[in-house]
Order: C-alpha cells, then structure tokens, then sequence
C-alpha cells in the first residue's frame, strides 16, 4: 500500500481529488442506523455519486465557493455526505443539532446567514428557515430529494456482491476547485461564556492539519474500522467519524444509537464489524464497564487497536479499571471545538500515556499561564493555552469573542492546569462556567435565564456538580417567591421544550434566598455548599442508607473482605475479576453487607448477587422504608 | 461410542459446514436440529428422552421471573431422569458409556445440568427470554453435546449473536482439536494406560507402596488426558464455529490447594456446583462448609450413585473445609517474607493437593472399602515387598 493521500496532498482540495481517485468504489464508507433499527451501509462509490448530485444542487442554486450552507439531519448519512459535498465543492458547512428548540436554533441560523440549507423537512417548518433564506432542499427521510434512501446493510457475501454499485460517471465540477485553505471549511456551535452560543469556524488547512495528527497520534489507516457513536453536530462525532474516515480512505460505522438497553448489542458489534477504534465519551465507557458482566470479550480480537476517550474528563479510576478489564489501551484526547477536536494526546504510545494526565501536546504548543498571561513555573496551575496550525479562524461573526480567546496565535481555553516536569499535563479545574456533561457543553447561563422566565422564579443560579457516569451534571438553586406554589417537577417540566433535553437540570434545590455578594451577584461557590446541604437533607429523610453512601459502603466492605483496594473496584466487578471473591469469600461478603445495613437476604437474594452493583441495588431494596 | 473416529469426524464436518452455511437468523434453528439428529442418528430413546426434558424446560421456565415451584419441578424431573438412569447403571453420556446399552440416554449427564441451569438463570432474572430454537441450540450444541463442558447459556447466546468469521479463532480451535487428540491418543491410551500400566506389572522389584501408588497416580493422569483430550476437541469445535466453551481444565496438576484444584479440574461441572448447589446452601446454612459438603456430594454422585463416590465426594470435602480452615488460621501464624519461602510453601502446597486427588483414586478403583483402605496404608506406611 502506497502512503495515504492524506499526507501527500497539499491542500483539502487535493487529498479530497486523491482520495476519490485512489479508492476503491466498493469500499465501505459509512454505515448508520436506519429509523427502523437496521443499519445502513454507503460504499465510497455510493457516496460519490451523491457528492456529484450534491455538486450539480449547488451549481444549480448559483452557490460560489466559500458559501455557507446549513446542515441539519437526523439522518447521519445525509449529514456525512452533505458537510463532504461541502468540503469538495469548496463550500462550508455549518452542522446544526437537529433536536434543537426553534428557541435555540433560529439565532443560530441568523449568526450564520446560509446561502442556502439541507434540512428534514420537519425542521425547515419547525425552524422557519425559509424566512431567512429560500434555497435550499428538504429531506423527506431519505438522503435528499430524488437520490433514494439509504440502503440497508445486505446480509450475506452473496448480496453485497450483487449490490455493488456502478461506477461513478466522470463528473465535471460545477464550482472553481482547489479553494484556499485558508478558507472556511466548517462552523460548529458550541456555549459561549454567556447564554448567547458561538459559531466555531474552522478553516479547511486547520481540518486537514488535525486530520493528519490524529490519523498518526491514533494510529489510523485506509483499514481502521472506526466506530464512532458521537452526535454528528459535534466535532467528535462528525471529525472523528465519517470527514477522517472518507479522509483517510477508512471506513466509519455507526451501528446504532448508543443506549443503555441496546449496550450488549452495541459491544457485540465491535467484534462482528471488525471495529479498529472506539471513539467515545467517558460517559460511554463508563456504561460499558457497568454492564460488563459476559462482555469482558468486546475488545479482545486482533483488529482492535484503541479506544479514544474525547469530549470531556476522563477519570482515572474510570481509565485504569477500564483497561484492566477489556486489556484494551485508551488514548485520551484533550481539545476543544476551538481546535478541530484535539492537541494533547496521552497514550497510545507508552511515552504519552498516563493515567489522570491528558498527556502532551502533539503537533501543537501548549503553555501555562498566570492571569497576566506570564508562563507559570511546572507543577502551578494556571491556564492552559495552545498554539498551533489547527486553531479555529475565529467565532462566527463575533470578534469580540474572537480577540478574547485567540491572541498572538495562543488560544486560551478556559481550562486549569498543570504540566509536571515531564511535560504530562494534567486538567485541574476551569475557569468558565461551561459544564460537559456526557460529552455535551451546557452553558448554566442559558439555563439560568429559561429558569427565570417562569412566573414565580425571582433568581436562578445553576451550576456542575461531579458525576461518576456523566463526568458532570447540570444542578441548582432556585430563588422562589413565597406562595409561589412552585415545585422542582414543575421547574424542571418549564424548561423542557424551551431547551435541549440535555441542558435540563438534572436537580434543583428551591431556596428563599441565593447566597450573593457585596454587589448583588450570586455566588457559585455558596450556592453550591447550599444545593449540597439541602440534597443531603433531602436523602437523609428519604432513605436510612442515602445513594453515594450506599455505593461507597459496599466498595469498602467489598475491598475489606477481598482484601483488594477500593480504587480496584467498581460496580461492575465480579468474581471473574475480583482476587479473594471465591465461594467463601461470598458468603463472607453476604453476611458483612447484612451486618452493615441491618438486614438479612434469601437464599434467592444471596444466589442473584453476581456483581458490587448488584449488592448495591440489594442494599438500596432492602433498606428503602417500605422494604422494613 | 468412539469418538475419535472417522464417523465422528464425518458428523464434525456436516457440524461446521451447517453452521457456517446457515443464515444468521436460522442459526439456531439449525444448531437445534443437528444437535438432535446426531442424538436420533446414534440412539432414538435419546433423542425422545433429552427433547422431551427441552419441551418440559421451555413450558416450565419460558423467561424471566417465573415462580419458584416451576424451576423446583424442572429440577426434580431433570435430577429424577439422571438419578434413575445412573442407579440402574445406564447413565449415557460419560466417555465410557453411551448407545449401545438399554436406555442409555446419550449426553444426558452434561444435557440435564443445563436445564437446571437455565431454569434456575431464569428464576434468579438472569437470563432473557428466548426462542425454543435459541434454548434448544444451547442444550443439544453439538460439540459439548456427549462430553461436555457444562457451558453457559447466557455466554453461550452472546457468542451466537457476535459471531462472524475470524481465522484466528478458527486456527486456535483446529490447534486445540489436535492437542485433544494427542492428549487423547498419545499421551492418555498410549503412554500412561499401554506403556506405563504394562511397565508397571512387569516391574517386578517395585516396592508394593510405589506400586500401588503409581497404579493410582496412572489412573488419574488417563482421567486427565482423557477428559482433557476431549475438551479441548469440544472446544476446537467450537472454535471453528464461532463459539468460545469455557476452560474445562487448567493444569490442574500445579493447584497449590484443593480450592484451585477444583477450579481448575473439570472446572464447568465444579463451577455449575458452586453457583447451584454451593451458594444456596451456603446461603440457607449461613455456614460455607455445609455448601462444600453438599456441593462436592452432588458433584460426585453425578458421576455415579454410589456408596465409592459418595465417600469420595466427602473426601474432597474434607480437603476443601481442611484448607479453608487453615486459611483462618494464617493471620496469626507468622508472615511468610521471603521468594524461597514462598515458593517452598507453594510447592508443598502443590504435592498435598495433587497427591490428596491421587490417593482419593483407590476409593473408586478398589472393588471394597476394604480394599481401598488397605491399599492406602501400603501407600502412606510405605510398606515394602515387591508384587508379581
């Protein structure tokens, strides 16, 4: 195999001319969920012919390169082909979260002023696009109007050999090729420091420059079978995914939506896809080392290579007992939005990767600095700041916002942190208020002023708080006028429908009156000492034995009788996995969470114990009021 | 019945190309009905007897949260069916038995287990509901269908479900199929029962005590290779099809205490005993060496209904309370510190177990207990004499 056009061309215009001269039409390009649960699969030849319709669309509304077009879709495919067909004809794509609230999304849509829009057809009615811009092509549940649907996967040797697609016809570019690659290649909308979201534009050379890092930082080649469940609105799920798949001349499978109940199914089929790499969120591994009984096998075949941690922190217990349980090394990548999607790798190489760091800058220059931008000694927390070919050109026509992130070419991204005399770097706090919960930036802001709209409310002030599974949630406290009748179901019941589902407040704690300061403002720090005491009251009443003190008791009886320490464990450990959780063992540890929580199980109880996780929801059955 | 033959190996063949030609979703159905019709092919009682338990399992147990007295019933048809057949000395399914015999319902031994087991998954909502033809592939799966291992069901239907072609998996199950039948040919009927048992009773200046104990430590080490041999064929077969059978033996030879030594010996059977007779009785005792007294007297009378396996079950038992008892006494005899102590103590570890195993073999190869207990003081008062 000859070297990657990747790092051959010189400009996104010209790896996209090789790429699509070099490989195989019948590759795979992209598989994806279907709305009837099957899977979907495009070839790259399929996905030629649709970049061609696409570019015949695009001449015939008259669109010249460096054009925005809006695209937003709950169809993956017609999301990947559309931002591909972009790139290729020299346009931008600017990717819009197809749940959005028309509250949400019709500012975005004015920020963005499209020269034209691929749309479900239920969002142009919903968002009113049309007011703003005429042009453009409703999807009625296929890839566009007149290109059919998407195939389903065919199921055997024999079908795929009778579906292989015709070759593509010479097509003539309808737009000037080779654009600048200082041009912009795509915008993405990510929470700004206040409730007003920022378009992310990123120029192609800044794509094409971190495409190249990751496919040699992850090891990626024209073979990876990347698996990439993320949301295709966010840099993850769309650079990780489908653009550094068809870059690369690999393939991106997107099997299905990643859901708690359809877990095993999805774990199942990384060993039948012949998956190369994981991409996900520390959420999802989370979940998938929770319900790790029978799935210890989900990475253990010799075309797995590496899971890649992206979106958010990921905890060390999380990494190291992750990696002991699936042998499996994870690459945790740090970046933001504001940098293609990442610039400090740890792992997978042995000199970048250790747990708790995010390892070092790759291709890039970080540095750490005071609040009067002077670099900090190593081990002094300070700002973390990156410097590097891969930055965003700026945010979308805001260049207040723009000077305040980006200056002489450092970027500064909001984030503490610390680099240790070998350079690892360590994440240790932030400085903006953004919270990342499951891989997915809330902006407390934005929920703060949906939450004062509602009749009753006099202030709101809504903060992160830590979370085993989500990293961190969305909680807070609520100023409420006496009388008001106001109660957390029906706070948080206003706020749907006004906000994405993911920025609802997982908890809210009403109070007579927010901590504030000299100046009136309300303090976090207060109001989060607050919502604490009030949620610990509140479980106090609610149950003897209170949830984070029911997990943490079992862990330390656990570690106690298997004499093994309590950062070895978790919910889902078992006897497959635990040293000392033999026979005796299991009985010894019945009879300490008896004598520990005041109860006694059945035989059937005793039998049904397989995991910490099923002690805990044991403990939580037998300890609720009416269970005594 | 043989099964390393060519007729076999016919039947191996017809297995794997009727997995692999199978669509996906008429795997089970397929695997269910090549289970059977070997059964029919080698014995027709079989085949009534072992479908009619599946009907019975999947009518009584259909999924999840089914009450208690469904799975009682099930288990007491299944464990009646066995204990009748092994009483009356016609239990199927061992190596040394099968078709041939007046009701000798092949596979039945490995087959019954499994149902207790999936009724009992059930009962405890461990275990989804599935299709009869799902059930029916997992307890009639032809490669563990005459000599086990007692694999899983819930392991068994992830594997159905993630299968694909993986020429590693494929080469690692034929390797296995090739070291079950060296363990089996070679090392088993011809080196220890042909060439060492012959050696031995020509020897005629070997004192009585080695004689004896290495008669009983023959008998064993063909166990081993025997069971293994035929495990690791169960397994290469599975292999080649996609499934991965559990480990059915794990050198058992370097266990450093009887707890591992069952764990690695025949470890599905002592792993099905655990989780369905230990636990439960441990549970309802509270007392862990009642579940070790019932779990190896169930284990051993699953070989045989036997007054010699029943003492042979209890001796294991005695073995297993003995070193846990021991366990509780470690914190207050001393820290071994150093490398060599360590691996002094593993080592004797290592004899007392594997020779605790060995000896319990004149229970089950002497025809009295008479005979057995003489022959264990020969052994242990190293009485001397040569035999002829």
């Amino acid at each position: 195999m000859g070297e990657m056009p990747l790092f051959t061309g010189e400009t996104l215009a010209e790896v996209l001319a090789q790429v699509r001269a070099g490989t195989s039409a019948h590759k795979a390009w992209l598989t994806w969920p279907l709305e009837d649960g099957r899977a979907g699969a495009m070839s790259r030849g399929e996905a030629d012919s649709r970049l061609d319709e696409w570019g015949r669309q695009f001449a015939a509304w008259g669109l010249r390169p460096g054009d925005r077009v809006l695209v937003a879709s709950r169809d993956d495919a017609a999301v990947a082909t559309s931002v591909i067909a972009c790139f290729t004809w020299g346009l931008s794509a600017a990717v819009l979260d197809p749940d959005g609230t028309a509250a949400e999304t019709q500012p975005l849509i004015g920020l963005a002023k499209p020269a034209a829009w691929i749309m479900d057809a239920a969002l142009v009615a919903a968002w009113e696009v049309e007011s703003v811009q005429p042009r453009g092509a409703a999807l009625t549940g296929g890839l566009a109007p007149g290109q059919g649907r998407g195939d389903s996967a065919p199921s055997s040797w024999a079908a795929r050999l009778l579906r292989r697609p015709a070759p593509a016809a010479p097509f003539t570019p309808p737009l000037p090729a080779s654009p600048d690659d200082a041009a912009e290649a795509y915008v993405l909308f990510t929470s700004g420091s206040t409730s007003r979201p920022k378009g992310v534009c990123i120029s192609r050379g800044a794509l094409l420059a971190h495409v190249r890092t990751l496919v040699r930082q992850l090891r990626h080649d024209a073979d990876s079978r990347l698996v990439d469940p993320l949301l295709l609105h966010h840099t993850d799920g769309l650079v990780q995914g489908p653009v550094l798949a068809w870059l690369a001349g690999a393939t991106c499978l997107r099997p299905m939506r990643f859901e708690v109940p359809t877990l095993e199914e999805f774990c199942v089929s990384l060993y039948r896809d012949r998956a190369t790499h994981l991409i996900a969120v520390p959420t999802i591994l989370s979940l998938i080392l929770e319900g790790a009984e029978g799935l210890a096998d989900t990475f253990d075949f010799r075309d797995f290579r590496i899971v890649v941690s992206t979106g958010g922190a990921l905890g060390a217990g999380l990494w190291k007992r992750f990696e002991e349980k699936f042998r499996v090394r994870i690459a945790n990548v740090y970046g933001l939005t504001e940098t293609v999607t990442g610039g400090c790798f740890s792992g997978p190489d042995d000199a970048s990767h250790r747990h708790g760091t995010v390892g070092k800058p790759v291709d890039c220059e970080v540095e750490i600095t005071d609040e009067a931008g002077r670099p900090v000694p190593a081990g002094v927390a300070g700002e973390l700041r990156m410097k590097g070919t891969h930055l965003m050109t700026g945010y979308l026509n805001d260049p207040e916002a723009t000077a305040a992130a980006l200056h002489d070419g450092w970027l500064r991204t909001g984030d503490l942190a610390t680099r240790d005399g070998e350079g690892f770097v360590r994440i240790v706090g932030r400085l903006k208020s953004v919270v990342i919960s499951a891989g997915q930036n809330i902006q407390p802001e934005e929920v703060d002023d949906v939450l004062r709209g509602v009749p009753g409310v006099r202030d709101a002030a809504t903060f992160g708080i830590p979370d085993d599974r989500f990293g961190e949630i969305l909680v807070g406290c609520v100023e409420i006028a006496e009388g008001s009748g106001l109660t957390e179901g029906v706070l948080v019941e206003a706020c749907r429908g006004k906000i994405s589902s993911y920025k609802v407040p997982r908890s809210l704690a009403l109070v007579e009156r927010l901590p504030r300061g000299p100046a009136g403002k309300v303090e976090i720090p207060a109001a989060r000492h607050l919502f604490e005491e009030k949620r610990r009251q509140a479980t106090l009443s609610a149950t003897p034995a209170g949830g984070a003190d029911v997990s943490r008791r079992v862990l330390e009886l656990a570690a106690e009788i298997f004499h093994v320490a309590p950062e070895r464990l978790s919910v889902a450990s078992s006897p497959a996995d635990t040293a000392g959780w033999d026979s005796f063992g299991h009985l010894s540890f019945v009879e300490a969470l008896e004598h520990a929580f005041r109860f006694r199980l059945s035989t059937r109880e005793v039998m049904s114990l397989k995991t910490i996780g099923d002690a805990e929801r044991l403990v939580r059955a037998k300890t609720r009021p009416e269970a005594r | 019945m043989n099964l390393i033959s060519s007729g076999m190996a016919l039947w191996v063949a017809a297995f794997v190309a009727a997995a692999w030609a199978a669509p996906r979703r008429w795997h089970p159905p397929v695997l269910a009905l090549f289970g059977m019709a070997f059964l029919g092919w080698q014995d027709w009682r079989s085949l009534v007897a072992l479908s009619g338990l599946a009907v019975a399992g999947h009518l009584l147990v259909p999924g999840p949260g089914v009450r208690g007295w469904r799975v009682a019933i099930l288990t007491v048809a299944a464990v009646a069916l066995l204990a009748w057949t092994r009483r009356v000395g016609m239990a199927g399914s061992l190596l040394t038995e099968g078709a041939g015999r007046n009701l000798a319902f092949l596979g039945l031994s490995y087959y019954a287990l499994r149902v207790i087991h999936v009724g009992v998954e059930r009962y405890q909502d461990r275990l989804r509901a599935g299709t009869f033809a799902e059930y029916l592939s997992y307890l009639a799966f032809f490669p563990a269908l005459i000599a086990g291992p007692i694999h899983r069901c819930r392991e068994f239907l992830h594997d159905q479900s993630r299968r694909r072609w993986d020429p590693d998996l494929c080469a690692e199950g034929f390797e296995r199929i090739l070291y079950g039948i060296v363990k089996i040919v070679c090392l088993g009927n011809f080196l220890v029962s042909h060439h060492a048992n012959q050696w031995l009773n020509s020897e005629a200046s070997v004192p009585d005590c080695v004689s004896e104990y290495l008669s009983l430590l023959f008998a064993c080490a063909n166990g081993y290779f025997q069971f293994a041999g035929y495990s690791d064929i169960a397994i290469g077969i599975g292999n080649i099809t996609g499934y991965r059978l559990p480990e059915n033996f794990d050198w058992p030879f370097l266990a450093t205490n009887p707890r591992d030594f069952w764990q690695r010996w025949h470890a599905s059977l002592s792993q099905w005993c655990r989780d369905h007779v230990f636990t439960p009785a441990a549970a309802r005792f509270r007392s862990p060496y009642a579940g070790v007294v019932l779990s190896m007297t169930v284990l051993a009378l699953w070989h045989e209904i036997s007054p010699r396996y029943l003492v042979w079950g209890l001796w294991q038992a005695v073995g297993i309370a003995a070193w846990h008892a021991l366990q509780s006494l470690k914190p207050r005899l001393p820290e071994v510190r150093t490398r060599a102590a360590r691996a002094v103590l593993a080592t004797a570890g290592c004899l007392a177990t594997v020779n605790w195993y060995v000896l319990s073999y004149a229970i089950l190869q002497r025809a009295s207990f008479a005979e057995a207990g003489q022959q264990l003081l020969t052994i242990l008062l190293f009485r001397g004499g040569s035999h002829v």
